[in-house]
């Protein structure tokens, strides 16, 4: 639920950027975002996995792209989350965050899973 | 003293030993046989009344708890509080000596207080101090009725030393009959009236808070709910409605009110904070918090509560003033068969049709929510520390096929079990802390699987690292009473909640969240729960940490359950 408003939001914004303008970051650093998941207590709402829950959205598999999810963590849509700017997370650093976003493992399907069988 | 509390059926008493109820404890054992009430060794009185508020929500009555009036009760103190918020019957009996002649020493005098109740006056029901045996007679029958008339709470009587332990001279004393009072129902105008809006409603959605005390209460409001092809929007404090059930409001999506918002009529019963329900906050700034409803313009609001009849002004449990269109003071579940018959005489076959239509679109959407909840579980389902997701599947595996009951609120691990399991008795689920008091989570479900124990049902207690550390001899009572209880850690290693608002406020002052540990997690040692159980006669594995060794854990801790005994898994899991 939280992720389609996330997802409305962005569309009624003009912001799902089809062709993302190129951005003066370096290219992203995979270990430096999984350090800054940590150290900037990102896992602390949305779990180890990105797997979300209660306290935060799920980040893993997200269909955002870089200047998506970057907009979302400077101006974040009405949620327990507040703006992270420049001063707590660069440029630089979210796209290295959103490297790490991008490495987690897709999930098992559902109907291999034989615990989550109705 | 004791024959009346026997009269009231009490099974047990919990205490902490203190001189000033000595005489009581005394008789207890020896006048008693140590029998109905049987007297529960406990290592801390906040542990004492914790028991007492579990037990009671599993057995629908109240349980003794004896306390020192002074340095005994301060401690209970947080206890009561949470029973009170949660509107639960806890029969305490505090021991004091109030005359100065019969105290002997300092600590007798340090011991003793000239109005013992006054610490806790804002957060009971009713109290009183009686000066002769027939006074204790009358004012202990009459606070076991004050305690089960809804809204249910705690109540407080003095046991003063002196008629304890001195000979009896009183003559013609007797046990007053104990009469139990009919739960008010709301008036019966203002529930036709309430039948006569759900009817013509296009959209009405319950909003169930403390509303089912018997399995009675949840058929009453699944009849409620079927009639109006409404949908539950449960807040989980107690077993209101079978979550597989159609009509079963959406859990463990933000924001929490997703329903309430398409509601034209919307109906609390019992409902916690109903304004907050209804309205959207911005959350992080707490100070100068802007709000607004989430109902559309128009929208109507009924409320039928008993807590109303109960109201005090210091503490603020009563949540932000409703302006309801239609409020009606009575007990809920008292009120439903009265609102049912209503409903039943308003609806016309237009409506009915019209009803009709709109619960099968209902079902629908749930259908596609209880996929989507399973797609979700198997984000991390692989991770370690574990997903909380993956604990609750693996223990809903193994208890499935069993006369189960989860005794814990499971916010605190994302409402999975609420999203994955299906709960349908009344026992099952019996709701939070009412309070918000941590420490309530481990001696509640030691309290929930004593009552549950004669009935030989499983209890299943997932248990927050950081409210076990309070109280945590609690394990010791049920390993030395013998209370089958499966506990399970959910360890994430912190104060977790708090710590996600040390880093939100951190990123929100532009300062990095990096330092939001301090304070706030439990790591460095980190702490052994297995060993810290096993020292307290416990069974205990842990801590696990790979999700696949946590099935065959779980399975091996029920065989030990079943046997009788206490057991404790400590699990290392996802933050939530």
């Amino acid at each position: 639920m939280t992720r389609k408003i996330w997802v409305g939001f962005l569309a009624a914004a003009g912001l799902w950027a089809q062709n993302p303008k190129a951005s003066n970051t370096a290219p992203a650093n995979v270990n430096n975002g999984k350090r800054l998941f940590e150290v900037k207590a990102c896992y602390e709402c949305h779990g180890w996995r990105g797997q979300g829950g209660l306290a935060g959205a799920r980040l893993a598999q997200t269909k955002l792209n870089l200047p998506a999810f970057r907009n979302i963590l400077r101006n974040p849509p009405p949620s327990n989350m507040p703006p992270y700017r420049a001063a707590v997370l660069t440029d630089q650093e979210i796209a290295d965050l959103f490297a790490y976003i991008q490495s987690f493992p897709p999930p098992v399907p559902v109907e291999k899973i034989p615990l989550l069988k109705d | 003293m004791l024959d009346v509390i026997r009269s009231l059926g009490m099974e047990y008493c919990a205490a902490n030993p203190g001189s000033s109820f000595r005489g009581l404890h005394e008789s207890i054992l020896n006048h008693g046989g140590n029998s109905n009430p049987e007297l529960l060794t406990c290592l801390h009185e906040e542990s004492s009344v914790a028991m007492a508020h579990g037990y009671a929500k599993i057995e629908g009555k109240p349980m003794m708890v004896m306390v020192h009036g002074t340095v005994g009760l301060q401690h209970a103190s947080m206890a009561i509080y949470n029973a009170y918020c949660d509107r639960v019957p806890v029969f305490i009996v505090a021991g004091n000596i109030l005359d100065v002649k019969y105290r002997r020493g300092n600590a007798e005098w340090v011991h003793s207080v000239q109005d013992a109740a006054a610490m806790v006056r804002d957060y009971i029901k009713w109290d009183d101090n009686p000066v002769s045996l027939s006074h204790f007679a009358e004012s202990a029958v009459r606070a076991y009725q004050i305690s089960m008339t809804p809204p249910y709470e705690p109540v407080l009587l003095v046991a003063d030393g002196e008629l304890q332990e001195e000979p009896i001279t009183e003559k013609n004393l007797r046990v007053p009959k104990l009469v139990m009072s009919a739960p008010p129902q709301g008036d019966t105008g203002a529930v036709k009236e309430a039948a006569r809006m759900l009817v013509a409603a296009e959209n009405p959605v319950i909003v169930a808070g403390r509303v089912a005390r018997s399995q009675h209460g949840i058929e009453l409001l699944v009849k409620l709910a079927e009639l109006l092809q409404a949908r539950v929007q449960d807040q989980r404090l107690r077993m209101n409605f079978p979550t597989a059930h159609a009509l079963y409001g959406n859990p463990g999506v933000l924001p929490l009110n997703p329903n309430v918002r398409d509601a034209d009529v919307l109906l609390g019963l019992e409902a916690q904070d109903l304004w907050g329900f209804t309205h959207k906050m911005t959350p992080v700034n707490r100070f100068g918090m802007e709000s607004q409803s989430v109902m559309q313009p128009g929208a109507k609001i009924i409320t039928i509560s008993a807590v109303d009849l109960n109201h005090k002004s210091n503490y603020q449990d009563f949540g932000r003033y409703v302006e309801a269109d239609l409020a009606i003071t009575g007990d809920a579940e008292a009120t439903l068969p009265a609102l049912i018959e209503e409903v039943k005489l308003a609806l016309t076959a237009g409506r009915r049709q019209t009803i009709q239509d709109r619960g099968k679109k209902v079902a629908e959407a749930n259908e596609q929510s209880r996929r989507r909840h399973r797609e979700l579980a198997a984000v991390a389902w692989d991770a370690s520390p574990i997903s909380t997701a993956r604990l609750a599947a693996e223990i809903w595996a193994q208890v499935k096929n069993e006369d189960w009951s989860l005794v814990s609120w499971d916010r605190m691990v994302s409402s999975w079990p609420t999203r994955l399991w299906s709960f349908s008795k009344h026992y099952q689920f019996i709701g939070t802390h009412g309070g918000s008091g941590m420490g309530y989570g481990l001696p509640a479900a030691v309290g929930a699987a004593l009552a549950n124990r004669k009935h030989g049902r499983l209890t299943i207690n997932i248990q927050p690292d950081g409210d076990l550390c309070y109280a945590p001899g609690v394990l010791w009572t049920a390993a030395h009473h013998q209370i089958p209880l499966l506990n399970i850690m959910h360890n994430n290693r912190a104060y977790h909640e708090e710590r996600m608002y040390i880093a939100l406020l951190g990123a929100k002052y532009d300062r990095s969240p990096e330092k939001s540990d301090i304070g706030t997690a439990l790591k460095g040692p980190n702490i052994d729960y297995a060993s810290l159980a096993k020292g307290f006669g416990l069974y205990s594995e842990g801590p696990i940490e790979n999700p696949n060794d946590l099935g065959p854990a779980i399975k091996r801790s029920i065989e030990r359950v079943k046997k009788g005994e206490p057991v404790l898994l400590d699990v290392v899991t996802q933050p939530r």
